[in-house]
């Protein structure tokens, strides 16, 4: 479980750029990403604790971030994947969707479908 | 106060408003007596939301069976980081035939576009069932 800190950046010129290629890279670089309320630890909202607590039924290398660390990012990521609300779950760079979605996927055998070629590398055991 | 928004809502907080106003039979003016000024406030804010998501919902997706409540006090340790009044967080059972041929993101896109300004203006969170009048017959 990889956990990302974004740190809150000043209104400088550029900013909203800069977590716009974080996201992206985000998403990019981690075959698992969840956008959350609350780190994994304690997460801040049922949904993102429910979104989590599925994921990590699957063995995968999940790795989170925090949007209550810099309100701006929140912009960002919905800009990214044109979703309003949280938690929200890009698999293989693919926009996957929120709670519900998750849950549904993981019932009907989806989720497992969209997660057997990610395996656990040694870095993240 | 928009006394038309929360008479005509259902749900807990509302029977607490009918019993109350039937108790002292009096307006609402009497009601808003028993309760904080604060607590008050924001349980208008959630009647008022709830209407205007099932007016919304209703006219933009054609929907035949909409259920929505208010679970905003399961999320109260947060429901007002960004401002809102505790109207944040609702659970919607939505049964529509613009549904037939969409995935569930597509569905819940459908949602959200016409709860726009509801997401803008403090609704956080919604828990979404989504499903065609077809799918509803055959149990599915």
């Amino acid at each position: 479980m990889r956990y990302f800190s974004t740190d809150p950046i000043d209104n400088f010129e550029g900013s909203s750029l800069f977590l716009k290629r974080l996201v992206e890279q985000d998403v990019k670089e981690n075959p698992v990403m969840i956008y959350m309320k609350g780190v994994p630890e304690f997460p801040y909202c049922g949904f993102s604790s429910l979104a989590l607590r599925l994921l990590r039924q699957y063995n995968v290398p999940i790795s989170a971030r925090n949007i209550f660390e810099d309100p701006e990012i929140i912009h960002a990521i919905r800009d990214h994947s044109s979703w309003p609300t949280f938690p929200q779950i890009f698999i293989n760079g693919e926009f996957i969707g929120g709670s519900d979605i998750i849950l549904n996927m993981h019932l009907n055998g989806e989720l497992k479908e969209k997660l057997k070629d990610i395996t656990v590398s040694e870095e993240s055991k | 106060m928009d006394d038309w928004s929360w008479r005509k809502c259902v749900g807990p907080t509302n029977e607490f408003h009918w019993s109350s106003m039937n108790a002292v039979g009096s307006g609402v003016e009497i009601v808003l007596g028993f309760r904080l000024p604060m607590a008050s406030r924001g349980a208008n804010a959630i009647v008022s939301r709830a209407i205007r998501m099932e007016t919304k919902l209703k006219s933009v997706l054609e929907a035949s069976v909409l259920e929505i409540e208010d679970v905003s006090h399961q999320h109260a340790g947060h429901a007002a980081v960004k401002g809102s009044e505790g109207e944040s967080h609702f659970n919607v059972r939505i049964v529509s035939p613009n549904f037939d041929g969409q995935n569930l993101v597509k569905r819940h896109r459908m949602v959200y576009d016409a709860l726009g300004d509801e997401l803008e203006s403090g609704l956080h969170a919604l828990s979404i069932v989504a499903k065609t009048p077809q799918e509803v017959a055959e149990n599915k």
